[in-house]
């Protein structure tokens, strides 16, 4: 009964502005549907990358990119966002966009390397396992 | 019984009530206990007019039900706003009102004109199904099942939910008008200020919040703070859970305006 017939990562890259946004969610909902994602966490999925998405927007270098990735495993997706830091600091954990991102996804994680600062989701699918 | 005018469902009698009260509701002060139950029987007798009316926009890819809710909105308002001395059918008055409640809806939804109706079809094919798998197996549908119970292909499934979600990005990017007014749903204010207790920026939030219609004050506490999922908050409030997702995305984009220094 599975749907999938994406494996390996699939790699989305954006010009660093709010207008792309849009391309980002629908990627997702496209991405993450084909993986047998139930419709509920489908909506959680595409409001997730819309959040971290907008987070990293508001730290980016101007005329830069967003490069992101979606790589699925057995029981869900990996999701990765990374940008190119104006700070070079990674977003603070105590933000209400954090909340946010941890409620929505099963877990979150912010790194930084070479000024490229990356926000990286884990989600496992309903049906698969203990959530 | 015979229902009097053209047309008309409702008797003599009803509007005879429907009269009464809504002269006695305009001598009652907003504090008085018998306010509200007065109200709430006005609004109660026409909500026949709220499905009638949503019914007419039935087939444009809505849930019916989410159409009565904001339907009903409107009725309240021209409840609120009805004055008995102008001489009016109290129903000739809530219709626009009622009417631009849920053209309002479609509005924000952003898609009521510009999606083919081969999608809109699609999308109400594919909310219903939902509906009625979610209901039979208590979780969320997947694209492999709402496949099976429309009896087309996954690929076409697919095509509907992308569609949906790109039309909805207009209303996401450009926030609301804000204005709406939210539901006797309980202050929410003061659990979300414990809610806030770990949130560094909770000082610049709060009169963000604040603005908010209650009902996605309430809905956003429920999803981020005490982490129910989309359905859960649906049974509560009595919309859709798709209703729960487009206002959380929306109530999130308009939070993300006013919190520029979140990083």
């Amino acid at each position: 009964m599975s749907a999938s017939s994406i494996s390996g990562e699939v790699r989305l890259d954006i010009p660093a502005s709010s207008a792309y946004l849009s391309l980002a969610r629908v990627a997702t909902s496209s991405i993450c549907a084909r993986l047998d994602f139930s419709l509920e966490q489908l909506e959680d999925l595409t409001l997730a990358v819309d959040e971290a998405l907008s987070l990293l927007l508001l730290d980016a270098v101007p005329g830069t990119g967003l490069v992101c990735r979606w790589t699925p495993g057995e029981h869900g997706v990996d999701i990765a966002i990374t940008s190119t830091s104006q700070s070079g600091r990674i977003p603070r954990a105590n933000t209400f966009s954090w909340t946010v991102l941890s409620a929505l996804v099963d877990s979150v994680a912010a790194s930084v390397a070479d000024g490229h600062v990356t926000i990286s989701m884990g989600v496992t699918k309903a049906g698969a396992a203990v959530r | 019984m015979t229902a009097t005018g053209t047309g008309s469902r409702w008797t003599e009698r009803n509007r005879q009530r429907e009269r009464e009260l809504l002269a006695q509701l305009a001598s009652l002060d907003e504090a008085d206990a018998d306010y509200r139950r007065v109200r709430d029987e006005v609004v109660t007798m026409n909500l026949p007019l709220v499905e009638y009316l949503a019914r007419r926009f039935r087939e444009r890819g809505e849930a019916h039900e989410d159409l009565v809710q904001v339907g009903t909105v409107g009725l309240i308002k021209a409840v609120d706003r009805f004055d008995t001395s102008r001489g009016w059918e109290f129903s000739t008055y809530a219709t626009p009102t009622i009417v631009g409640e849920i053209k309002r809806h479609f509005r924000d939804r952003g898609w009521a004109i510009r999606v083919p109706r081969r999608l809109q079809e699609l999308r109400l094919q594919i909310n219903k199904a939902t509906a009625e798998l979610a209901q039979e197996t208590g979780r969320s549908p997947t694209v492999a099942d709402l496949a099976q119970r429309i009896g087309i292909s996954e690929d076409e499934i697919l095509e509907g939910i992308e569609s949906a979600q790109a039309y909805s990005t207009a209303s996401i990017d450009a926030g609301s008008s804000g204005d709406e007014e939210g539901g006797a749903l309980g202050d929410t204010l003061g659990s979300l200020d414990d809610a806030l207790e770990q949130v560094e920026n909770r000082e610049s939030l709060k009169p963000l919040l604040a603005q908010l219609p209650e009902r996605e004050r309430t809905i956003l506490l429920m999803r981020f703070f005490q982490n129910k999922t989309q359905s859960e908050i649906a049974a509560e409030i009595g919309i859709s859970q798709m209703h729960v997702s487009r206002l959380l995305a929306r109530t999130l984009a308009q939070l993300r305006v006013g919190l520029l220094d979140e990083y």
